[in-house]
């Protein structure tokens, strides 16, 4: 397959150096306002309309017969600019472009182009700001699941589940550097600021090469850069979370900053339960922050360097304290988690044709389960014992990537990443009585290294393709795996606004997640394949058909998809991983899983207009099979749901207030329910027999959210927003769980077995406030 | 401050119980089976039937004619006898043999026959001396008098893994109850989670004027296993409450006592299961368990003890 390749390429590339004697032109998009990097702007030339699309640093080149030509360039929500003369000025030109009319701005703009591959996405972060959201909460991921093909878990929780997939086969990079935990409060948020965010971009479907490591999708996340025009900022407040954002220019023009930072307000609920002098009570203790900050610096027109840090950390103390006669006894469980990453870039434009840019990336995800006992009694020494679990994964890696602008009909993406991972799988740490005071570390390392090339050819103007392949070896423990994963894209242009595309593709996932339980609380371990647990592999197959319709704005999508996969990992019954040692993890996992999913999916949107907004549906079916579960025989991934329908809309009154409304219809996900009960001597009530896994339904979940939005001006002429809304405004009791209840008579016997439905979220109202200044 | 009172109560407010009306396949009546073989006992077997999980629960559960037979080490047929007192259990006045295998047969009209895993009795018991210090100030609500028991285990550790449940009685002048022991801090909470589990056992029952209702008498059991001991040096410590009623006035257990036994691993992978098998919110996180049975063709749990019980000093 690499021969082929190479082969291809070098055909390609010597054909164009035989009979190109064009003009190249190239150049870095922006933003005006701010000096942001403008990606996926479009430049063409105007006679001939042959375009290019500025890559993800905003750069693009483009050959033109001659410079006779004018050259358009243009970004959805954004005035066009015209350029002449061209050949005059010097190289890579520096392209500003003005915001314009934001009534047309996009509300989702996927399938933006015939480029983009099948089964990908992007929302705007200013459109995400309007969406309706639980306390007012705005959050990307939850977001994401408003789209065809994506959902969460139970209600609440931020884990996405994504063509079948599970949490942890989403790659979820932050300005490329993965995150490995993304929720906070026990799941109900992502870690991700959406102030401190400038794009979210969803493949699901043929990823390009470049991307790896996972099974389900990719989400990539890139921060904004911050404005290197003038300073500003921003301040929120919210009911559950306040932030603030603060950006200027280090340099006018030429180095920019931003600083973002959120924290709970639940925090402040430790002041409501203090200690006393004598008695007994309980504190409970929980709160999170995250910190973004990102630096950039335009070493000059071709240069330009990027530091990214994100830092979040969430604490949970459950504590009993107890108090008498001088003598103070407390004990506390902990729950820590957070992660750290920083990505240092540098990007360079080497020539007319050739863009690099250079990563240096860190990661680190940790989780901790403590215990702590102290015993503090007068004129005695001090009793303090504790135990503490540490679980967690650290990343330093480096990545290379050339974007190769060979023609305007064929570019190239070709690097590599290599990345050394550390992983701790539950050590722990202890003084109690036979317990190692200070424990050696027990840290698995292993190295991975990717190659990959993505080429991108027009074979005709209508047609484009995109062949793709990496390269994965991953070395753990003396063992080294390794794996190709072709790729294929296809996206084929008809005539009146018709398109069809297609993809193929294979992922290897070399991580495991190991978790102790499905709701977001932080205790849980990254682990590496190994010689008794493979590599997790899947391969997708997925087609669509796209029609635009200009006049009234809108586009349709419909895709369907096959995929398989295999050496999926999962748990017995009552597995809890708290006090395992590292190294019997993989004797424990139930291995050698494979599962199935298929699907279609649809996606009705206006992109422009007062009234934009986006339909979806899905109709999906994700199975697995194990040897070990339910006999071998197939049976439904825990959320599985066979349809999904969601409907987002916006629309302006004026120039003041702004409407949004978000409803989502959800079939009820896979649970297990006992197939028969009994009663012995010892039982003190009925016991239940559970014996087949996912083998009911829960209730359909469907909710309605509301809310709105005013532009306000305050006294100093600073402009402000005011968020209102209703979240589950038809108050609806959608099932958290299932709870088996037995019911007593008088004498405590008892009588009737009852299935009750837990709810957790009822209408609840929301308000927010944020000033820019 | 309100705020946060708000929230709170917000939260509180909005978690709603609601019944639902949920099609749960019922896969059938079955045998359960459910008896100790206690080493030096007669056998009492109880023979109850599955019933469906949701709706009325059977006033009557139990298998009156069932015809139940013991076989021990793969020859001797022992025939249980319905008990004359108890509906549904089955006795024989064969005293159970520490080491010899059991496999208990059960059958009645309409149901499929159940059968039990051979189950081993227990040949061996632990020695175990006990330190005892007494009205020590608890790390557990120590408003109450409590025990520090040290138990070391001195004998030498098989290399074969064993299973130990410990008991502990406080006797007063009226009634007999549990002593509720806790692990001390830096002892049993030490041990990894697979090394132990709680259970509670029916020790009798007895009549609440208050409530004027017949409540089960339970005892917490604590059940470990051998691998997880420490060195004979080395004790595990419990806290035990030896005083009850108001702590001005306190009435003092004249009386505490240790039951230890050696069950079967099936004892205490069952203890372990529904010790660990979730309740209310735990269904939020926690998928429930498979029941652990080793009846074919039925539920329920045979296994096999040997104890012995001795007055803490």
């Amino acid at each position: 397959m690499i021969k082929y390749l190479i082969t291809v390429v070098l055909f390609v590339a010597s054909m164009h150096v035989t009979f190109s004697q064009k003009l190249i032109v190239s150049g870095i998009v922006r933003d005006e306002a701010n000096g942001e990097l403008l990606v996926g702007a479009t430049v063409k030339d105007s006679l001939s309309q042959t375009g290019v699309q500025t890559n993800s640093y905003g750069f693009f080149s483009l050959e033109v017969p001659s410079d006779e030509y004018t050259l358009k360039v243009s970004f959805v929500g954004y005035a066009p600019v015209y350029i002449k003369d061209f050949a005059q000025r010097k190289f890579p030109l520096e392209i500003r472009l003005r915001q314009s009319n934001l009534l047309q701005e996009v509300t989702v703009k996927e399938n933006k182009t015939i480029d983009a591959p099948i089964g990908s996405l992007s929302i705007p972060m200013n459109k995400l700001k309007l969406m309706p959201a639980l306390l007012g909460e705005v959050d990307v991921l939850k977001a994401l699941s408003l789209t065809p093909g994506v959902s969460t878990g139970t209600e609440g929780s931020a884990g996405l589940y994504i063509r079948g997939g599970t949490p942890d086969q989403n790659l979820i990079l932050l300005d490329e550097a993965p995150v490995y935990n993304v929720t906070h409060l026990g799941g109900f948020f992502s870690v991700f600021n959406p102030g401190s965010l400038k794009s979210v971009d969803l493949y699901k479907g043929a990823y390009p090469a470049r991307y790896g490591g996972r099974l389900a999708s990719v989400i990539d996340l890139t921060m904004k850069d911050g404005n290197n025009q003038k300073f500003g900022g921003e301040v929120g407040i919210g009911i559950l979370n306040q932030n603030l954002t603060l950006e200027g220019p280090v340099i006018k023009n030429k180095a920019s900053f931003i600083v973002s930072g959120r924290v709970s307000t639940l925090g402040l609920s430790s002041l409501l339960q203090p200690k006393k002098s004598s008695g007994y009570g309980e504190t409970r203790k929980y709160r999170f922050y995250d910190l973004n900050a990102k630096l950039n610096y335009q070493i000059n027109q071709t240069d330009q360097i990027y530091l990214s840090l994100y830092n979040g950390f969430d604490r949970f103390t459950y504590g009993e304290w107890s108090a008498r006669d001088g003598r103070e006894t407390e004990t506390a469980v902990g729950n820590n988690w957070g992660n750290t990453t920083a990505t240092l870039r540098y990007s360079k434009v080497f020539s007319q044709k050739l863009f690099a840019r250079f990563a240096v990336l860190y990661s680190q995800y940790t989780s901790e389960l403590t215990n702590n006992f102290e015993d503090l009694k007068p004129n005695t020494e001090p009793v303090r014992l504790y135990r503490n679990t540490n679980a967690g994964v650290t990343d330093l890696g480096s990545k290379i990537q050339f974007d190769y602008f060979l023609t305007n009909r064929t570019n190239l993406k070709f690097g590599m990443d290599v990345t050394r991972h550390s992983f701790s799988p539950f050590v722990t740490k202890s003084n109690y009585n036979g317990s190692p005071v200070n424990a050696k570390k027990e840290r698995l390392p292993a190295t991975q290294m990717d190659l990959y090339v993505d080429a991108f050819i027009a074979l005709a103007p209508a047609l484009r393709f995109n062949p793709g392949l990496r390269y994965s070896i991953y070395h753990v423990n003396n063992r080294t795996f390794s794996n190709p994963e072709p790729r294929l894209g296809l996206n084929w242009s008809l005539p009146a606004n018709w398109t069809i595309k297609g993809g193929y593709t294979m992922m290897n996932q070399y991580v495991h997640l190991l978790t102790n339980n499905g709701f977001g609380f932080g205790y849980d371990a990254w682990l590496p394949s190994t010689a008794k647990v493979a590599p997790s592999r899947s391969s997708q197959l997925s087609i669509g058909l796209y029609k635009t319709f200009p006049q009234p704005g809108l586009e349709l999508s419909l895709e369907g998809y096959a995929k398989r996969m295999k050496n999926l990992i999962d748990y017995p019954d009552g597995t809890n991983f708290t006090g395992m040692l590292a190294g019997s993890w993989d004797d424990i996992v139930i291995k050698n899983g494979i599962g199935r999913v298929k699907g279609i999916e649809l996606m009705l949107s206006r992109k422009t207009g007062r009234f934009n907004g986006w339909i979806s549906y899905s109709l999906s079916k994700s199975e697995r099979r194990f040897p070990e579960i339910n006999d071998a025989a197939w049976y439904p991934m825990k959320y599985d749901r066979r349809h999904q329908f969601a409907a987002t809309a916006n629309y302006d009154i004026g120039k003041k207030w702004k409407l949004s409304a978000s409803f989502v219809y959800q079939t009820g996900h896979a649970v297990t329910l006992p197939e028969a009960a009994f009663i012995t001597d010892n039982s003190n009530g009925p016991r239940f027999i559970y014996d087949k896994r996912n083998n009911g339904r829960m209730p359909a979940f469907h909710r309605l959210d509301v809310g709105a939005t005013k532009s306000l001006v305050t006294p100093r002429k600073r402009n402000a927003e005011l968020r209102l809304g209703l979240y589950n405004a038809y108050n609806r009791n959608n099932p958290l769980y299932l709870d088996m209840k037995t019911e007593r008579n008088q004498d405590f016997a008892p009588t009737e077995i009852t299935v009750k439905q837990v709810s957790f979220f009822p209408i609840l109202p929301y308000v927010g406030y944020t000033l820019k200044f | 401050m309100k705020f946060i009172y708000f929230l709170l109560l917000l939260f509180l407010t909005g978690c709603k119980e609601t019944d639902l009306n949920l099609d749960i396949p019922y896969s059938g009546d079955k045998l359960v089976l459910w008896g100790k073989l206690k080493a030096g006992s007669p056998i009492r077997i109880q023979v109850t039937k599955t019933f469906n999980p949701v709706g009325v629960i059977p006033k009557d559960v139990s298998v009156a004619d069932a015809k139940v037979q013991l076989l021990m080490n793969g020859e001797n047929y022992i025939e249980l006898s319905p008990s004359a007192g108890e509906k549904g259990v089955y006795v024989s006045d064969h005293v159970i043999q520490p080491g010899a295998t059991y496999i208990v047969k059960a059958s009645a009209p309409t149901f499929p026959p159940a059968e039990s895993a051979p189950v081993l009795v227990p040949l061996d018991l632990p020695d175990v001396s006990v330190v005892r210090t007494r009205n020590v100030p608890g790390e557990i609500n120590h408003q109450s008098p409590q025990d520090l028991l040290s138990l070391y285990f001195t004998g030498q550790q098989s290399e074969v893994e064993k299973h130990f449940t410990l008991t502990f009685l406080a006797y007063y002048e009226k009634d007999t109850i549990s002593a509720n022991p806790y692990g001390s801090t830096d002892n049993i909470p030490a041990k990894e989670e697979d090394c132990h589990t709680w259970a509670s056992e029916k020790i009798s029952s007895y009549y609440s004027e208050v409530a004027g209702i017949t409540f089960d008498r339970l005892a917490s059991v604590f059940l470990m296993k051998s691998k997880c001991l420490p060195d004979p040096k080395t004790p595990i410590k419990f806290y035990i409450e030896i005083g009850k009623g108001p702590s001005y006035n306190p009435q003092w257990a004249h009386k505490v006592t240790m039951r230890i036994e050696v069950v079967t691993k099936e004892a205490f992978d069952y203890a372990k299961i529904e010790y660990d098998q979730p309740e209310g919110v735990d269904h939020l996180v926690l998928p429930p368990q498979r029941a652990l049975t080793n009846i074919k063709n039925g539920y329920g749990l045979i296994f096999a003890s040997n104890e012995k019980t001795i007055e803490i000093p």
